[in-house]
């Protein structure tokens, strides 16, 4: 059996190599250029997403004080309202 | 191609990969077929390669040759495009209906063209029985029975050890002769 595997196997033997007429050189430096901008973009983005997520925070904590400020000036007007009457 | 034209190759050099390129592009072409026999997918497998060359070059200790380097990065995108693949065939046996099947008949078969008219059936007999062995029982059995390359040489392209490339090779063997049984 071993040597019947053996014959058989000389059909695929010496068959040389498998030719292709793709030359990879040519739009290999393409790819490699629009894989660093893809990944420039990418990091850009994430980075977008932080800064916007940073924003809304502050601007939520900034709702927050301008509201307690207002209110605060609120309470301090009725206090010298009801001391005038 | 010497230690000057791989610092060439770290400084990022475009003429010194495009030499790189076409120097080794035929013989990772070569076994990227002769493992994946699908010319798409070993075109994908020479880009995927020759783009991790470029990015993994500083790595490159010099302890095998620049090119035995190179085979091994394209033998191992090979060798993840079979797992992928028997990944992908193992959910569709678990899951048909999501997967519907894609048999793959005999003519399907990408045969060298250097095959004999006479011939074709043993080698598409032959191929079906090396599709069927997992990946790196079909990697090493191409590399040592089909190239003819010595298992030292194997060793390094697929980086295990002599015995291991042995014991593969001689499993490849015992399946091959029971699917031809």
């Amino acid at each position: 059996m071993n040597k019947e595997l053996e014959e058989q196997l000389q059909v695929l033997r010496g068959l040389g190599p498998w030719e292709t007429t793709t030359d990879f050189s040519e739009n290999l430096v393409d790819q490699l250029t629009e894989k660093t901008t893809v990944r420039w973009m990418a990091a850009a983005s994430i980075l977008a997403f932080l800064f916007s997520g940073f924003v809304l925070m502050a601007s939520a904590k900034t709702n927050k004080e301008i509201v307690a400020s207002q209110q605060k000036e609120v309470s301090k007007a009725y206090e010298v309202n009801t001391l005038n009457y | 191609m010497g230690e000057r034209f791989v610092q060439e190759l770290i400084l990022g050099d475009e003429l010194a990969f495009k030499a790189l390129v076409k120097e080794h592009q035929s013989r990772v072409y070569h076994h990227a077929m002769q493992i994946l026999r699908n010319r798409e997918e070993a075109e994908d497998v020479c880009q995927e390669t020759f783009i991790q060359v470029y990015e993994s070059i500083k790595s490159f200790k010099g302890q095998s040759s620049l090119s035995t380097w190179i085979i091994r990065i394209a033998i191992n995108k090979a060798l993840e495009k079979l797992r992928k693949e028997k990944r992908r065939n193992q959910l569709r046996e678990i899951l048909p209906w999501w997967m519907p099947e894609e048999s793959k008949s005999i003519d399907s078969i990408q045969m060298h063209p250097g095959i004999k008219l006479e011939d074709k059936e043993t080698a598409a007999m032959l191929y079906k029985a090396i599709d069927s062995l997992n990946p790196n029982q079909r990697v090493a059995f191409t590399l040592i029975k089909l190239d003819e390359i010595s298992y030292t040489e194997a060793s390094e392209m697929m980086d295990l050890s002599i015995k291991a490339i042995e014991s593969l090779v001689s499993r490849a063997k015992e399946n091959i002769k029971k699917k031809l049984r």
